[in-house]
Parts: C-alpha cells; sequence; structure tokens
C-alpha cells in the first residue's frame, strides 16, 4: 500500500497544478463579468462550478503513468489487490480534491468578501463532496486507458452534478437536510458501485488494445 | 505441484485460440513455438490473467510473475533506481539495491534508454527478484549478440529455481535444452 500511495501521490502532484490553475481563470470571468444592474452570481455557484469542472481535469489524470506507459501489468502480474489499488488511488484523489476546493474557497474570499460564509461547514462540505466525488474519479480515470476521454463529459459530469447541486444547497442558510442524505447515500451507493466496478473489470478496463 | 492447462480457450477479437491442454513441472525452461499470429502471446496474457478465458482451467499457476515482453514493465519518466525501488515495494522485497550490470544506468530515465537498454533493465530487476514464474515473451530480441548470451544465462540460472515459459523465434540453443516445448 505504501508504494501505491507513493505512485499515487507522485501522481497527483503533478496533476493538481494544472486543475488549480484552470478554475482561477473560471471564477475571475464569473466575477468580472457581471452586471451592476442585473443578479449577481453568488461566490457559493462561483465556487461549485469551479469545483466541478476542474476536478474533471484532477480525475483525467488519474493514472496518469500507467496510462502513459502502459504498464497496468505489474499489478496483475504481482497480485496486488485491486481494491488496494481502487483506495489508494481514492484516497489521494479526496485530499487533491479537497485541497482544490479549499483553493477555490480561498479565491472566492478574495474575489467575493462573502459576509454570510461560515467557514467550517463550508469545509465540511467540500470534504464530503471530495469524498463522494473521489471514487467515481478513480473508476472514470481508469476507463481513460481505453482512449474513452469522452466519458468525463457523458458519465462524469451528469453523475457529478447531484453532488455539486446537494452541497450547493447544503451551504445555503436556510439548507434541507435532505440533501445531505443524497451526499451520503452517493458516497456509500457511488464508492461501492465504483470499487466493485473497478475490482471485477481491472483488467478489461486496462486493456491496451 | 505442475502447472496444469485443462482444455483452454480465450478470444480476442475474431481471434480464437484453444482448447489447449498442457501439463508443466513447475520449475524449468519451457517454450512456446509458433508463427507469427499464432496465440504465443496471446496465451500469456490469458494465463497471467490480463484476458479472461472463455473455457477452462489453469490451475498449479504461482504469483508473482515477473513478465517481459507481453506488455511494458517500466514507468518511462522515472529512472532505473525509482522503477526498482517501485517494483521491489510492489513485491514487498526488503532490498532494491540496483544489479550491479545495470549501474551505470542507475541515474538514468528509462524513457531516454534505447530499447535495448531498456530490456536490459527489466531483465536484470526481473530476474534479481527470483520471483517463482517467468512469462518471457521473445526476452532477447532487442538486444544485441553478447547480451544475448548474458541475459539467456541468468535466465537459464533463473530457471533452476522458477517456472519460466517463453517464446523465442530464433537462438533457442542459448538457453540449452527446454523441459517441454509446447506448439501452437
Amino acid at each position: 500500500m505504501r508504494a501505491l500511495l507513493a505512485k499515487d501521490f507522485r501522481n497527483a502532484h503533478w496533476a493538481f497544478p494544472p486543475a488549480l490553475i484552470l478554475g482561477i481563470p473560471l471564477l475571475l470571468i464569473l466575477n468580472f463579468t457581471q452586471d451592476n444592474s442585473a443578479e449577481k452570481i453568488s461566490w457559493r455557484s462561483a465556487l461549485w462550478i469551479t469545483f466541478l469542472l476542474s476536478s474533471t481535469s484532477l480525475f483525467f489524470r488519474s493514472f496518469g503513468l500507467e496510462n502513459r506507459f502502459n504498464n497496468f501489468q505489474v499489478y496483475t502480474a504481482f497480485r496486488i489487490p485491486k481494491l488496494q489499488i481502487f483506495l489508494s488511488q481514492a484516497l489521494i484523489h479526496f485530499v487533491s480534491a479537497f485541497l482544490l476546493g479549499l483553493g477555490y474557497l480561498l479565491f472566492c474570499i478574495l474575489f467575493w468578501s462573502p459576509k454570510d460564509l461560515d467557514l467550517l461547514s463550508t469545509m465540511g462540505l467540500l470534504a464530503l463532496a471530495s469524498a463522494c466525488l473521489a471514487p467515481m474519479g478513480t473508476l472514470l480515470g481508469l476507463m481513460l486507458q481505453l482512449e474513452r476521454e469522452f466519458l468525463f463529459s457523458v458519465i462524469y459530469l451528469p453523475l457529478a452534478t447531484p453532488v455539486v447541486l446537494a452541497a450547493y444547497s447544503l451551504s445555503l442558510v436556510d439548507a434541507s437536510t435532505n440533501w445531505l442524505y443524497v451526499l451520503i447515500s452517493f458516497l456509500v451507493a457511488g464508492g461501492f458501485i465504483s470499487a466493485l466496478i473497478f475490482e471485477f473489470f481491472f483488467d478489461e478496463l486496462s486493456q491496451s488494445l | 505441484m505442475s502447472v496444469v492447462l485443462n482444455q483452454l480457450e480465450t478470444s480476442l477479437g475474431d481471434f480464437r485460440l484453444g482448447p489447449l491442454s498442457a501439463e508443466f513441472s513447475d520449475v524449468g525452461l519451457h517454450l512456446i513455438r509458433g508463427k507469427n499470429g499464432a496465440g504465443k502471446t496471446t496465451l500469456l496474457r490469458t494465463l497471467l490473467g490480463r484476458l479472461r478465458k472463455t473455457a477452462g482451467t489453469i490451475v498449479g499457476l504461482q504469483f508473482p510473475i515477473g513478465v517481459i515482453g507481453v506488455e511494458p514493465l517500466l514507468i518511462g519518466s522515472w529512472t532505473v533506481t525509482e522503477n526498482a525501488k517501485w517494483l521491489s515495494q510492489l513485491l514487498q522485497k526488503s532490498s532494491s539495491v540496483i544489479p550491479s550490470e545495470l549501474s551505470h544506468l542507475a541515474l538514468q530515465r528509462v524513457d531516454h534508454l534505447s530499447q535495448g537498454l531498456k530490456r536490459q533493465v527489466e531483465l536484470s530487476l526481473l530476474l534479481s527478484f527470483n520471483l517463482p514464474t517467468l512469462f518471457l515473451d521473445e526476452p532477447l530480441s532487442p538486444l544485441d549478440r553478447a547480451q544475448r548470451e548474458f541475459y539467456a544465462e541468468k535466465v537459464k540460472k533463473a530457471a533452476a529455481k522458477s517456472f519460466v515459459l517463453m517464446t523465442t523465434h530464433f537462438e533457442e540453443d542459448l538457453f540449452g535444452k527446454p523441459i517441454q516445448v509446447l506448439e501452437l
């Protein structure tokens, strides 16, 4: 597990800066293209839209090394448990996505100077949303070996939308707790299904043919 | 314990392999012979588990398996030393010492090496781990004559303790007499 974590950390270290940089112009555009006479985009909307779009860049580079050098076979040949590979990758994705969210939160504070920010609960929501998205991002990242990049726009964005909607709604002052159930259900069901597909179809999904 | 293939079948697109039945002793050098497209690499990938078998059974194969030539082994953007450390950690080997024949390449990035040098790195690293099983698909093909002789000797030594399943189109004699030959 230590070897996997170290490798995934190196990969994330390489993937994180582009993902962070991707969202900064988006936040700038959202902040600077607002008409004073019209209703403004709230800092919450800006935060979650940017977080969703930039997370694609983060997850897109899952298994970046294995995809590039086409050496998934070591995991099968050395009998590395697939669940271990999944957990290592999902854990690193979770931490990266959370840090990405914190980065954007900082930019939102700088650009919007929100008066109604509850820092702790927003950080909690970022952590929960990251935990929901990380397993799915891990699975889809693996599928990219099949040159199915379109899966990210066709599957990831629609699937991630409920997570972002729930996180946005929960960040409102009068949030309904039903959204919390949506997030928790997504975390449990999404994590379980992603792990299951990953475990049983790792070799098929990582074929280079 | 021997390695037994019983009515093994697999398919890859329109290509069908099998049914194949064979029994190999669990130590020694075993050759798979066949013309291009006969299914040698497909068989190795199926035994490895990278291709799903459509029928039959495989019994007695010991993991971890060292694989050369079927799919790449190394991470190209890392140095030889980093790859050695990564592979030894995955295999939970306590030592990640670079074999002496690779010492001059230790700090080189793998994707800066020629095909022949990459193969030398792959062979030296995998053979240093003393794995119970080795799948070698044309292991010597990118090497020059001197290196072929050097690594053929190493493979022969490994075959004294491990189950080695190998494909090669030429210079079989470098490896000595195989215990068994499977013709496809």
